[in-house]
Order: structure tokens, then C-alpha cells, then sequence
């Protein structure tokens, strides 16, 4: 009853305690909605924490716990096809670059791992995972001149100039006695346009190397870069005193005597020039002794041919690193019987291909012609018929075969067999010159004839073929 | 059941926590691993334990926008070795045509395209011993166009003295005659035209590559088919003689490429009256760099000239192949014949390229051939694009892997329809044979992706 009474009494009174009551309700709203927000914040950070969580599971391994440093080491190139040898020596390498990071190492040990890295990745042609261990070599490591050095080779081999400059200025300021830094230096400056810091970079290197024909002959271009004739050609005249092999040397006096009118000398050291062969490089133990650290087989064999007449030595170290890597490897016999004295031993080398591959068309062919030329014609032709249908269907596989076919009396098959070398390369003369000479053992004396005048239209020199239809004009005459 | 609005509320902000926050993370850590979400998701609920960071797919890099054809004579059992393309409406008929040196046949050749897109080929003039190079010129300015040859005399290296200039005059009914105009010179890698002393007929610039003896001249004409010589380098392996006005003062200047082992850029500048002033504006320190080309292209389209670049040569090795600094690059001209390197990408065997638009975008891209890939490798490319992204930052992409050994390259719109499209030329000069080609219409097909 009583409570009755209260409510009816509360009933019978609404205005004034209502307003009491949202008055207090009111007071209240802020916590409530404090209250609020700080469980919808917390429910926030729970979930944010628990996603994170979630997210870290597939976080990359060492991504976030890594030091920086750690981003600027390359990462390991695909090594489908490559030695596992490579493989595991760039793993190795790689290992203990980052964990002399990861150990915090001194700069310098970083950095020298950073460069043998480096070593690694250029001596077998990625080049540009080279640059980036040698640019972290260069960066961390104060006193070794080897990598800002291969830093700029490894620049100047893809043509730049201007950003190789500062590196080679810090090479020689840290190596002065590396007389190819001085060299690459001079010709970085020349092929600048910046003739007098070349000319003295040239003059450093031969205070090093008294006599060097590099150096003599990049003071030589530059005298005459700048009208000194006459200095130009005394610098030609002690360099070729020093290194008169060097074709080089006598091709720019030829200009020389040529610039000053004396027609004939000149003709003779141009002729000099061209019987002494190609220029070739200056020696550079840093750069050329990495090629040693090569696994890949097929770069190793090319630097084979490159140095065989540059550095006897190292071509053959090369060449023994390939057959060491790869002694299954039919190219690096293919390679060894163009590089061997006797016929007999290049037969030996070619059969040796052939047994690790009985399908290298290119070590047939290579065989085919060589048994031809030691008179083995039966076999030439089985060798030659086996290249073509192989893969190397060129001219001179028909060719051969032709010859060898007319050395067996076979002369129509050898006529197709020439008909097939002129069609492959029907602007070459000294297979038309094989074509008329197979013609001529068949019999044709007029389509032999009509070669021979081909020939000479497309070789007027061709000696053989001059002789050959003064021989056939001769006889026609009788 | 009836909810209170405060509690509806609160529900909703709960919900919305839920859903977003995980959201929001999970897209930024996508974004930060270059994965898509639904990827990061199936890694979180275990669908996937790949966790390696996976590379953005780029749809443009998978496009290959050419459509390729055969023109000209078919290879009729030949290596061929075709050593220059150009492009040029030779009978002045509004059909584009291609001109091309065919150092297999030695001769040089008219493909003639018809109405309907066929293409018919002429041999043109006499035997030319190993042609390097054809540029449409009216020499004689009798009103039609005539064919100023290289004649290497051979291909492969050689000292001999076997070069000529030779030019087939048109007698404006497409029948040509061969002039000599010299011979017995060092092997003639190029010959270009253009008014140098300023007396309103044709000079010549003439580059001649040689082998260790070679040079570039001059050749003033003095009327009637005579011609005087004016030396303007004496050294070997020059490979293209472009013309332009490089320094902008209104007449021709003359660029040269020289390769062996110089690998130098020089520059001819012309006082307007035939007299050249030589500048070496760049030169590689690296002796084997293969220098394969240059063309004259206002590359970042600033009013001057600059300097497209490959190298990628590769005829002296034994056998022919590539280097792993073989590539493309620029020399931006940046007045008073000053230019400056940059390098555009890697490209083994680059030969030869070419600035286009072939995207439509308003940038050129450069286009370039290989000649001298690792044809062993089905994946190795003989033409790829480098797509300029408008601020002359270039993303190489291929384009094909066959026909292989691409050594010419030109382009231009052959079928009217606003796009360039390209020709090639092969030079197959070693093995492997399997994937041949002679001269090549690439035609292009681009649509915006």
C-alpha cells in the first residue's frame, strides 16, 4: 500500500521530479559515453594487436629484426642451369656478408666481404649485383683501392665516364703504384675531352711502367689531339723502341707520317701495322685475374679465345677452370682443338666432344672438315651428312662434303652438295671457287668457267680463280 | 526485442572496429609485401605457405603489341644476311616501301608495297659486294628519289681496300643505274647526304669502318656526278654518320660513331661553309664495348638533338655473342656540343634502335634488335622496347625471341593506320638456323591496356 501510495504520490507529482531526473541522467551522460569510448578504444587495440599478430606470422623472415644495412645486400640471382659449385659458392659468400652485419662487424670486414662478394658476382657475369656489393665495399671499407677500382670497371664496362672519374681518383690516391688505375684514369679524362688531367695521368703511368706503348700511345693521340705533330710522333718512335709487336704504335705513325706528306713510310707502317694484328688491351691483374673465380663454362671458354694471344698463361688457367668445372662438357673440347698445335691432337680433342655428345652438330662439322684435310674421305663425308642433318646446315658443311664427295669420285652428289653451299651464302667467293673446281672434276668446263668469272666478280683479287680461268682460257685456245 | 539507441550504437561502432581495423591493416601490410589482400589472407588462414614477397604482376610488360610477316623475297634455302633496312616511298606513290641491303645476294632491293598491304621485291641497279647501307636521297635534285649505297665489299673483317660509294640513280621511272661515284677504299659502312657548304646541292659524309685502317670524309659536289674529298678522321671502325643540326646555328653538322677499339662519339660541327670542327663528345674507357649504332633523335623531345646509342656488336668474337654490358643509351645534348650519358638498359646484342612512340602516350620509347643474343637460350630476345615513362626513366620489355639475329631496324606508320609499326632485317651469320627470318613488317597493334 504504501508503495502504492509512493507511486501514485510520484504519478501525482511528474513535472518536478522529471526534471530531476534528467538533470541527473545528464550529469551522468559524459561517463557513460567515456565509458563507451573506452571500450570501443580498447576493443580497437585488441583487435589492431590480435591482426598484427596474425599479419607477423607471414611477415618475410628477418624483415623487421634486420638492420638496415642488410637492405643494400643484393639478394641471391636465380641460379637455374648454373654449377651447383656457383650456387653454393655465392651462398657462402652471401652468408657470411650478412652475418658480419648481423654480428655488427667493423665497417672494413663488411665491407671486404661485401667486395669478395662482389669478385664473385663479376666473374661470372652479374654485373650488376657486382656493382652493388662493390658500392657497399666502396662506401664501408677506408683503405682498400681494389673496390672503388672495380666499382668504375664494372661502371666503365656498361659506358659511363663522369661517375667513374671520382672512383679512380680515389683508387690511385689510395694504390698510386697501380700503374692500369693511372691508364684507365688518363683514357677516362681523354675520352672527357679534359686533355691536359689525361696527359698527366699517361705520364704517372709511365713513370711507372718506363716505355709503356698504352701510355706513349695515348700521349701520342693526345699531341695530336692538341696539333703537336712532331711530339706525337717522337712518343710513337720510343714507344715502338719498347714494344715494336704493338700494331697500334705503327698505325698512328702511319697518320703521322701521313699528316706530313711522306706517302710511303706512311704505306709502310700501315703495312707493319696490319701484319702484327689487332690492338689488344693493357694487362690488369685485379680485373683480369678474377675471370679465375669463373663457374660459368661458356664465359670461361670465350676468354679462352679472347686471351690467347694476349696472355698465354691465363688463357690457359681459363681453359683448365672450364675443363675442371665441366669435364663432360663437349664445348670446352671444341674449344681446345682450336687451340692445340698439332692436327692430330685437335682430331683428338673433336672425337673426345663427339663421345660426350653424339648430337653436337658443331663438333661433327669442326671433325668432317679436319678428317677432309687428312684425307679421311669416307669418314668426312659420314661426319659432314651427320652435321647438316644435326643443325649445322651451313655452306661450308656442303661445302666440305662436296669436296670430300669429289675426292671419293661421287662428282654428282658433290655437285649438289656445292649447289647447296651457293645457295646458303651465294655471295661468298670461295665457295663459288669450290663450286667451279668440283665442276671442272665433273666435266662442266663451261659452268665451271661461268663460277670462276663469278668468283671474280666477287673477289677481283682472288688469285686461285685468276689462275684457274687462265689455265681454262688456255686450254680452250688449244 | 527492441534495442536502446545508445546500445544499437555502441554495436554498430563495435562491428565497424571489427571489420576496418583488421582491414585497414591487412591492406597496408599487402601494399608494403606487393601482395593482393585476398593473397595476404589465404596466408594468414594457412590456404597458402608461399612466403616469399611476390612480384606486382604488370600487365603492359606481358603485352606483345606487333603482329609479325614475312616481306620480300622468302628465304629460298639461304642464310640470309641482310645488313640494312630503310623506309622510304621510293616510287612516290603513297605506299610506304622498304629498302633493304642484302649482303647474302649482294644486292640492293626494293620492296615495293602495293594497295591491300602486299609487298613485291625488286633487286635494284647492279651486284653490290656486301651493301651496308641504303639512304634514300635525290642527289642529283632531279625530282625523284634516289639510292646512295655502302659498299662494304665484304662483310666479315678485312683490311682490303674493296669499298665504294656507289648511288643508283632513279630515272624517275624506278629504273636505277649504278655510279660509282669512288671506290678502293676502306670498307664503306655509311653514306649520308646533306648540304654542307651551304651551295644549294647534295654533299656526302662518308664513313668507312675498314678494319684497322679506315676513315670518314667529306664529299664536296662539284656537279655533274664529280665529287672532291675532304678528310675529317683517319681512323678505323666508324659505323654511322648521322647528319643534323647539332648545335643549333642552322646548318648540318655531322655525327660518327667509331668502334674497334676506340668506341667513340664525335661530333663534326660545321661552320656552314664545309669547314668542320672535331669534338670527341663521348667515349667508352671499355675497349670491347661493342659499339653497333647511333641515330640522331630529340629523344626528350627539348627542341635539340640528342644522341640514341647501342652497342651490342659482336662480328670479331669467336663465336659471336653477347657481353654482359651490352645495351642502349643516350647522350642528352646539352648545348654548346656538350652531352651527357645516360644509360637506358641492358640489352645483349643490342644492334641497332630506334626512338617511337609506340604507345601512344607522347614520349618515345626506344625500340632495338639483337643480332648477337645467346640464340642457344629459347628465352633470349632479338627486339625489345624500353617504354619511357614520360620523365626518361625506361622499362626494358620484350618484345619477341624469333626470328633471331635482327642486325637493321627501322620504323615507320607502313599501313596509315597512326601507329609505327616496324621492319627488320636478319643477319644469320653463325648458328643456330632454326628460327630464321629475311626482312620482317612488325606491324603494330597497340591498344591502351
Amino acid at each position: 500500500m504504501v508503495k502504492a501510495a509512493k507511486r501514485r504520490t510520484h504519478g501525482g507529482r511528474q513535472a518536478g521530479p522529471a526534471v530531476i531526473r534528467l538533470a541527473r541522467r545528464d550529469a551522468r551522460l559524459p561517463l557513460r559515453v567515456l565509458l563507451i569510448a573506452l571500450v570501443l578504444i580498447v576493443m580497437a587495440g585488441a583487435v589492431a594487436w590480435f591482426t598484427s599478430r596474425l599479419l607477423m606470422r607471414i611477415e618475410p623472415p628477418g624483415r623487421l629484426t634486420e638492420p638496415p644495412l642488410l637492405t643494400t645486400v643484393p639478394d641471391l640471382p636465380d641460379t637455374v642451369g648454373a654449377l651447383p659449385a656457383f650456387e653454393r659458392a655465392i651462398t657462402e659468400g652471401d652468408r657470411l656478408l650478412r652475418q658480419s652485419i648481423r654480428s655488427g662487424a667493423s665497417p672494413d670486414t663488411v665491407g671486404e666481404m661485401a667486395g669478395r662478394l662482389g669478385n664473385l658476382y663479376q666473374a661470372n657475369t652479374h654485373g650488376e649485383l657486382a656493382e652493388a656489393c662493390y658500392r657497399l665495399a666502396t662506401d664501408l671499407t677506408t683503405d682498400n683501392p681494389r673496390w672503388p677500382y672495380l666499382l668504375a670497371y664494372r661502371l666503365q664496362e656498361r659506358g659511363e665516364t663522369e661517375t667513374v672519374t671520382p672512383l679512380l681518383e680515389r683508387t690511385v690516391e689510395l694504390e698510386p703504384n697501380y700503374a692500369p688505375a693511372w691508364l684507365k684514369l688518363a683514357e677516362n679524362r681523354f675520352k672527357q675531352g679534359k686533355f691536359d688531367e689525361a696527359k698527366a695521368a699517361y705520364e704517372r703511368r709511365l713513370g711507372l711502367t718506363a716505355g709503356d706503348p698504352w701510355a706513349l700511345l695515348g700521349l701520342a693521340r693526345l699531341a695530336i689531339e692538341v696539333g703537336e705533330w712532331s711530339q706525337a710522333e717522337s712518343h710513337l718512335l720510343v714507344a715502338i723502341e719498347a714494344a715494336p709487336q704493338f700494331a697500334a704504335l705503327h698505325r698512328l705513325l702511319a697518320t703521322v707520317h701521313e699528316h706530313y706528306g711522306r706517302t710511303t713510310a706512311g704505306g709502310v707502317s700501315r703495312q707493319r701495322a696490319n701484319e702484327l694484328g689487332r690492338f689488344y688491351a693493357a694487362p690488369d691483374p685485379w680485373v683480369d685475374g678474377l675471370i679465375a673465380q669463373s663457374f660459368d663454362v661458356d664465359w670461361l671458354l670465350l676468354n679462352v679465345s679472347r686471351y690467347a694471344l694476349l696472355d698465354a698463361d691465363l688463357s690457359r688457367l681459363l681453359f683448365d677452370r672450364a675443363r675442371s668445372l665441366a669435364p663432360e662438357d663437349p664445348d670446352v673440347y671444341v674449344v681446345l682443338h682450336e687451340h692445340v698445335e698439332t692436327l692430330e691432337e685437335a682430331r683428338r680433342a673433336l672425337e673426345t666432344a663427339i663421345s660426350l655428345d653424339n648430337s653436337h652438330p658443331l663438333a661433327h662439322m669442326r671433325l668432317g672438315e679436319l678428317l677432309y684435310r687428312q684425307g679421311e674421305h669416307d669418314q668426312a663425308v659420314e661426319l659432314l651428312g651427320r652435321s647438316i642433318h644435326l643443325g649445322a646446315d651451313t655452306a661450308d658443311a656442303h661445302r666440305y662434303m662436296g669436296l670430300a664427295l669429289t675426292a671419293l669420285g661421287r662428282l654428282d652428289d658433290a655437285v649438289v652438295a656445292l649447289e647447296q653451299a651457293v645457295a646458303r651464302a651465294p655471295g661468298d667467293a670461295d665457295i663459288h671457287y669450290s663450286f667451279a673446281y668440283v665442276l671442272q672434276r665433273a666435266g662442266r668446263q663451261f659452268d665451271s668457267t661461268r663460277e670462276l668469272r663469278r668468283v671474280l666478280e666477287l673477289n677481283p683479287g682472288h688469285e686461285l680463280a685468276e689462275r684457274a680461268l687462265a689455265i681454262s682460257n688456255s686450254g680452250n685456245e688449244r | 526485442m527492441a534495442y536502446s539507441r545508445p546500445s544499437l550504437l555502441f554495436g554498430l561502432a563495435a562491428l565497424a572496429i571489427i571489420i576496418f581495423v583488421p582491414w585497414f591493416l591487412v591492406s597496408r601490410e599487402a601494399e608494403r609485401q606487393g601482395r593482393s589482400v585476398n593473397e595476404l589472407i589465404e596466408l594468414i588462414v594457412g590456404l597458402r605457405d608461399d612466403l616469399a614477397v611476390s612480384t606486382p604482376v604488370d600487365r603492359r610488360a606481358e603485352r606483345r603489341f606487333f603482329d609479325r610477316r614475312p616481306i620480300g623475297r622468302s628465304l629460298e634455302g639461304s642464310q640470309p644476311w641482310i645488313s640494312h633496312v630503310n623506309i622510304v616511298d621510293l616510287d612516290q606513290d603513297g605506299f610506304t616501301d622498304v629498302v633493304v641491303c642484302d649482303a647474302t645476294m649482294n644486292q640492293v632491293a626494293w620492296i615495293r608495297q602495293e594497295a591491300g598491304g602486299s609487298f613485291t621485291e625488286i633487286p635494284l641497279g647492279d651486284t653490290i659486294l656486301a651493301p651496308a647501307h641504303v639512304t634514300p636521297s635525290d642527289v642529283d635534285l632531279d625530282g625523284d628519289i634516289d639510292l646512295l649505297v655502302a659498299k662494304m665489299g665484304a662483310i666479315l673483317p678485312n683490311n682490303d681496300k674493296i669499298g665504294s660509294v656507289v648511288v643508283l640513280e632513279n630515272d624517275g621511272q624506278e629504273e636505277f643505274t649504278t655510279r660509282i661515284l669512288l671506290d678502293g677504299l676502306a670498307r664503306v659502312t655509311d653514306i649520308e647526304p646533306g648540304d654542307f657548304d651551304g651551295d644549294g646541292d647534295i654533299d656526302l659524309v662518308v664513313g668507312q669502318f675498314g678494319y684497322d685502317d679506315g676513315e670518314i670524309r667529306w664529299m664536296e659536289n662539284l656537279g655533274g656526278w664529280n665529287f672532291e674529298s675532304h678528310g675529317l678522321l683517319d681512323i678505323s671502325g666508324t659505323i654511322h654518320t648521322p647528319v643534323g643540326d647539332l648545335d643549333g646555328d642552322g646548318d648540318l653538322d655531322i655525327a660518327a660513331v667509331v668502334s674497334q677499339e676506340w668506341e667513340e662519339i664525335y661530333v663534326f660541327e660545321n661552320d656552314g661553309q664545309g669547314m668542320f670542327d672535331r669534338h670527341l663528345i663521348y667515349g667508352a674507357t671499355n675497349d670491347d664495348f661493342g659499339s653497333s649504332g647511333i641515330s640522331l633523335v630529340d629523344l626528350d623531345l627539348d627542341g635539340d638533338l640528342d644522341v640514341l646509342y647501342s652497342n651490342g656488336d659482336a662480328f670479331d668474337y669467336i663465336p659471336p655473342g653477347p657481353r654482359p654490358w651490352h645495351g642502349v643509351q643516350w647522350l642528352e645534348n646539352e648545348g654548346d656540343l656538350s652531352f651527357s650519358y645516360h644509360r637506358i638498359g641492358d640489352f645483349p646484342g643490342a644492334y641497332f634502335a630506334n626512338a617511337v612512340d609506340g604507345d601512344l602516350d607522347g614520349d618515345l620509347d626506344v625500340f632495338v634488335v639483337s643480332a648477337f643474343n645467346d640464340w642457344d637460350s629459347p628465352e633470349a630476345a632479338s627486339l625489345a622496347w624500353f617504354e619511357n615513362d614520360g620523365e626518361m626513366e625506361f622499362t626494358r620489355r620484350i618484345l619477341a625471341t624469333e626470328p633471331t639475329h635482327l642486325l637493321a631496324l627501322a620504323s615507320a606508320d607502313m599501313d596509315g593506320d597512326g601507329l609505327v609499326d616496324l621492319v627488320t632485317g636478319a643477319m644469320h651469320v653463325s648458328p643456330p638456323y632454326d628460327r630464321m627470318s629475311r626482312v620482317t613488317l612488325w606491324r603494330n597493334t597497340w591498344r591502351d591496356p
